[in-house]
């Protein structure tokens, strides 16, 4: 197993090599405590089993479809946009009520595009999206500790018509449940 | 004799080019109005191949014939007369100058002619394709190309790309592959491989999220990208061995790769803490360069084939724009200004022309321009058209389009005029990467 990047110190070097582990830990079995207990992870809220698979991956891995809906509301975007409008505000807003509820309640935010456009740039606009999510939870008082991000840019869609109406429902970011922490 | 009638001028500069004079004239008759894609197509006739000796391999030899016909056709420069038009049969007269009887290929129409023997030995097989022009009654050149039964298709991609050589003084591009992805199989998209023979080879098996395949300069590796391990990452598949390597092991979006020259190292693009930027990797050491550190988007890295330059899409100026910058992330040039949306940028193998994917009054287009800006030109008007890749020669660009339906995989020549469907069948054929022509067949 070879390190790949280049830190700019030891320090960042020493967690790209725990992230290594934990990749390589995730990947060979489950859940098996280790370095979960580190906390090292805390920021960016990641723990073994979303670093082996995200709840909607794992289910389009398993059914070849993208998942709709959930208990969260949808935050829609314009096409080529990052910027949370005031619906998508309002979104958000019902997404902190429902997090601010059950304070175990942790979840991973999910970016996605419609498929007009390069599909690279919209892996990183996914990308961006899910983080304006976040930063607009955190700033409503959620802890980021409790928020995970991940971009599947226009790879998930909900639909394929070639409407705008379709192509609206791509442009989402889904909240979507994971485990419970412990306490 | 149809094309008798389409002028005299054009039969005539339309001979003088398959005549093979000298390539910078031919060239600049091709790209004038007598002949090229899109254009008048030169009439041909590409006769069966004459049993030579050792065994019989009538299978074989027909798609070897096939598979030249239709890339000619491909080409836009040929229009090849169906066989069953053809007054004569392929055992009848011999493959030289002195053993054709002319008058047979001038009565249905062709101007010119391609003929070929074979023989097979316990080598494999030898073939001889000589070119002919029908109206001087003259040989105008000819391969002899040795390889096995197995691959006569590489043969017979030899042998246009020659002819192609022949009319237009440089080598054609179609002993080559194209990559893409596609859902053709199901749920999943996966990767894929085009040969111009109409073959379609399916190379993973991964079963989640795969995009952007790249070929290596070698034409023997691809990158790709994959969400196979969790997250979207960079892959090596080795196409001899089989074997896959992983490229990229950081978290987060790791998109792209775009070899460069020398094989060395991939460009990629990668998002730390949701913004995204280009870097390099060093493949041997794994040690990363970051060479954009904008808070815009920063992807789809393209090299210039001399390794010196990096065209890129940037949202840097609010929207998506091309830009190029030098190999280590200086001297950032813009280099699109209209429209609201250009990305995928394509470098030409030969340096001179980047090609890109745009969007204009709300549909995507493929468009080109010089490599230093300026002069953009629009190349599709129909459907939506995305993802850009150059053939070998740099004459040819491939992207897919959805303009029959669902995406598929369309090719064109630089000037648009030209443009055929590659690829069909069920499912969306997307994100195509053209490899460097093929070596290794004898």
């Amino acid at each position: 197993m070879s390190n790949v990047f280049v830190g700019r110190n030891s320090g960042r070097l020493a967690v790209f090599s725990l992230a290594l582990l934990v990749l390589f830990a995730a990947g060979c079995a489950a859940n098996k405590g280790g370095l979960l207990g580190t906390g090292l992870f805390k920021g960016s809220g990641l723990s073994e089993e979303e670093l082996a698979a995200s709840p909607s991956l794992t289910q389009f891995e398993e059914t070849g479809g993208a998942v709709a809906g959930g208990e969260f509301a949808q935050v829609v975007f314009a096409y080529d946009s990052d910027v949370l409008d005031d619906r998508a505000m309002e979104a958000v807003r019902a997404n902190v009520g429902l997090l601010q509820a059950d304070g175990r309640r942790r979840v991973e935010i999910e970016g996605h595009c419609d498929d007009r456009g390069s599909s690279e740039y919209n892996l990183a606009l996914g990308a961006r999206r899910a983080r304006s999510v976040r930063d607009a939870l955190a700033g409503l008082g959620i802890s980021t500790d409790r928020l995970s991000t991940v971009s599947y840019g226009e790879e998930l869609p909900l639909c394929k018509e070639l409407t705008e109406d379709c192509w609206m429902q791509n442009r989402r970011v889904r909240l979507v449940d994971l485990q419970r922490s412990a306490d | 004799m149809k094309s008798a009638g389409q002028g005299r001028r054009a039969l005539i500069v339309g001979l003088f080019v398959l005549l093979g004079a000298a390539p910078v004239q031919v060239e600049a008759e091709v790209r004038g109005e007598i002949i090229g894609p899109g254009k008048t197509r030169l009439a041909v006739a590409v006769a069966g191949l004459r049993h030579n000796g050792g065994r019989e391999h009538a299978g074989e030899v027909e798609r070897l014939r096939d598979t030249l016909a239709r890339d000619l056709e491909l080409s836009g420069l040929f229009r090849v007369i169906p066989a069953d038009a053809y007054l004569v049969a392929t055992q009848d007269y011999g493959i030289t100058e002195d053993a054709i009887d002319f008058d047979d290929w001038r009565a249905i129409g062709a101007l010119g002619l391609v003929r070929g023997g074979y023989t097979i030995d316990s080598d494999g097989i030898l073939v001889e394709i000589r070119f002919f022009d029908v109206v001087a009654g003259r040989s105008r050149g000819g391969k002899k190309i040795r390889g096995d039964l197995e691959s006569v298709e590489r043969i017979a991609h030899r042998t246009a790309d020659a002819m192609i050589e022949a009319v237009t003084g440089h080598l054609g591009p179609f002993e080559s592959r194209i990559a893409f992805v596609s859902d053709r199989n199901g749920h999943f998209r996966e990767i894929y491989s085009f040969d111009f023979d109409g073959r379609v080879t399916r190379l993973s098996r991964h079963e989640t999220i795969t995009m952007a395949p790249a070929w290596g300069p070698d034409s023997q590796a691809l990158a790709f990208t994959s969400f196979k391990d969790g997250g979207p990452a960079l892959y090596k598949l080795d196409l001899a061995s089989g074997r896959e390597s992983k490229i990229t092991r950081r978290l987060g979006v790791n998109v792209g790769a775009a070899w460069s020259p020398d094989g060395r190292s991939v460009l990629l693009a990668r998002e730390v803490g949701g913004n995204t930027d280009i870097y390099t990797i060093d493949l041997s050491s794994g040690r990363s360069e970051q060479l954009t550190t904008h808070w815009g988007i920063d992807v789809d890295p393209a090299w210039s084939p001399d390794g010196r330059r990096v065209a890129f899409c940037s949202s840097r100026a609010g929207k998506p724009q091309i830009y190029t910058m030098n190999a280590d992330g200086g001297g950032m040039r813009r280099l699109t200004f209209e429209g609201n949306y250009n990305c995928s940028p394509a470098w030409s193998p030969d340096g001179k022309t980047i090609a890109f994917a745009g969007r204009r009054e709300g549909r995507f287009h493929i468009f080109s321009m010089p490599a230093k800006g300026g002069n953009v030109r629009q190349l599709t008007f129909e459907g939506a058209n995305e993802d850009p890749t150059w053939s070998p020669d740099s004459r040819y660009i491939a992207f897919s389009s959805n303009r029959s339906g669902r995406k598929k995989i369309f090719l064109m020549d630089l000037s648009g005029r030209w443009k055929i469907q590659l690829t069909d069948g069920v499912g969306d054929d997307t994100s195509p990467s053209w490899s460097r022509r093929l070596g290794g067949v004898r």
